[in-house]
């Protein structure tokens, strides 16, 4: 199998493998996750999950809506800071395998606010906003614990609780973010 | 055997004598104010400072700043030495949150938790989680009051987030900065300060924030005295903790100098509260 294939078939697998919380074929220690091949496909993925976020015109900046350079930012810097600390605590994962399952992660979300823009074009009520609130939460459920599953089992015993909790405060400010995004 | 000698009346000038035999020991003249010598074993001090040492640990300071050196002994450039900062468990970090929460009467935070093991851990990400709190809870109670007026259109408010973020983290490490370095000039100055290290002071401050997250929380309720009783309840708390802390430090110091220092730690705790206060009320919208 060449290396190209190899590459798309091992990412194919990563993604759902992220997402279903199985994770067998990350810890295959043959199976390095390039960060060549990690990082582009990792970059676009909070990519349109910002483009669907962005809020307004582009010059109306007193809307308080996020801009898509804010979006950016809290995912990349809350997937950087989270991988930090988690290695800081004395895991034993790589750098780049963090960001990695935690970029995956945020499909589902990405998934949510797809559903809640569909959902708007419906109606802004009330029946509307329980339907977006239920998404966002089983989404947002979904992340955690398949990011989770990974990150914690790195992580002496102890300390578990101290890896999880970020990752939950990550993905439950965008959550937020997703939840309570109305385009003008 | 007692000779005739250890009998006889003791004159005064023995006690050059005592003094000789005995060098740490307090000597009190009228005139001059009391030294106590740092290191603090002997039998002659008054009874109340012994409670005092258990308060500061001064006579195992000297210990813990030498042991806390040979613990970060890796070179500050390498990632071992930052991850000697995170070397705490789950349930290290919920007894500091618990203590600083619960505040015992008469016991310092820092002797009892930290016990030089100081961690970055909790005062970075609660003070990350006061942030996001007061920035949802002040979009909630935004749209709660606004709920039903058909001209409100509901923004998440993006600037709250970066303006609390600025002000909670420099007020978490700007002020132990400034604090460490009075204490350390002060100790330059009078013996007996204790000087707590820059991250048992960083630590005290990220733990005592810990109060103000579920403060926020329950800010989302619109009556303004019920958030003015949340706000004085959680500054008696978490200022209580700061003041248990650092009063026995200073509190060997010039009197004013003493009580001026520790009413400024209380009044930019209190400035910190009511600037969390007056963020989550203010909107940045301007469509209302």
């Amino acid at each position: 199998m060449d290396e190209k294939r190899w590459a798309c078939s091992i990412t194919g697998d990563q993604c759902w493998g992220s997402c279903s919380g199985t994770y067998s074929n990350l810890r295959k220690p043959s199976v390095l996750m390039p960060p060549s091949v990690c990082s582009p496909l990792q970059l676009f993925l909070p990519v349109p999950h910002s483009r669907m976020l962005q809020g307004g015109s582009a010059d109306s900046k007193d809307d308080g809506g996020p801009q898509f350079a804010e979006v950016f930012v809290i995912i990349w810097f809350g997937a950087v800071v989270i991988t930090l600390n988690s290695k800081l605590l004395g895991g034993t994962i790589s750098f780049f395998q963090s960001l990695c399952v935690l970029g995956y992660c945020v499909m589902p979300l990405t998934v949510a606010m797809l559903v809640c823009r569909l959902v708007l074009l419906a109606g802004a009520g009330t029946v509307s906003f329980i339907i977006r609130l239920i998404v966002v939460g089983a989404m947002f459920g979904w992340s955690t614990l398949a990011s989770t599953a990974f990150l914690a089992d790195s992580q002496p015993p102890n300390r578990k609780a101290l890896v999880v909790y970020p990752i939950f405060l990550f993905y439950f400010v965008i959550s937020w973010m997703i939840l309570t995004f109305t385009p003008q | 055997m007692a000779t005739a000698d250890d009998l006889k009346f003791q004159e005064f000038d023995d006690a050059a004598n005592l003094l000789a035999a005995n060098p740490d020991a307090t000597t009190i003249s009228i005139d001059e104010p009391v030294e106590i010598p740092k290191n603090q074993h002997s039998r002659l001090q008054e009874p109340g400072r012994e409670e005092d040492d258990e308060l500061l640990g001064t006579d195992d300071s000297d210990k813990t700043e030498l042991l806390a050196g040979q613990k970060k002994s890796a070179p500050f450039w390498t990632f071992e030495y930052y991850q000697t900062f995170f070397d705490v468990d789950t349930y290290q970090v919920l007894d500091r949150i618990k203590g600083s929460v619960f505040p015992v009467p008469g016991k310092n935070f820092v002797r009892l938790y930290i016990r030089s093991n100081p961690d970055l851990y909790g005062p970075f990400w609660i003070c990350a989680t006061l942030v996001f709190t007061i920035a949802v809870s002040g979009n909630l109670s935004n749209f709660f009051i606004h709920l039903g007026k058909p001209t409100y259109h509901y923004v998440p408010e993006f600037r709250k987030v970066s303006i609390a973020a600025t002000t909670i983290y420099a007020y978490a490490w700007l002020v132990p900065l400034a604090l460490w370095g009075f204490l350390m000039w002060r100790n330059s100055k009078v013996m007996n300060i204790v000087s707590y290290s820059f991250l048992e002071i960083v630590c005290v401050y990220g733990y005592s924030l810990f109060i103000y997250i579920p403060t926020a929380m329950l800010w989302i309720i619109p009556q303004k005295v019920v958030r003015w009783v949340l706000v004085v309840f959680s500054l008696c708390l978490s200022g209580s903790v700061l003041v248990m802390t650092f009063w026995p430090a200073v509190r060997d110091d010039n009197r004013r100098i003493a009580v001026a220092t520790v009413a400024t730690i209380l009044l930019l705790h209190a400035l910190l509260a009511v600037g969390c206060l007056v963020g989550h009320c203010h909107s940045f919208s301007l469509t209302s």
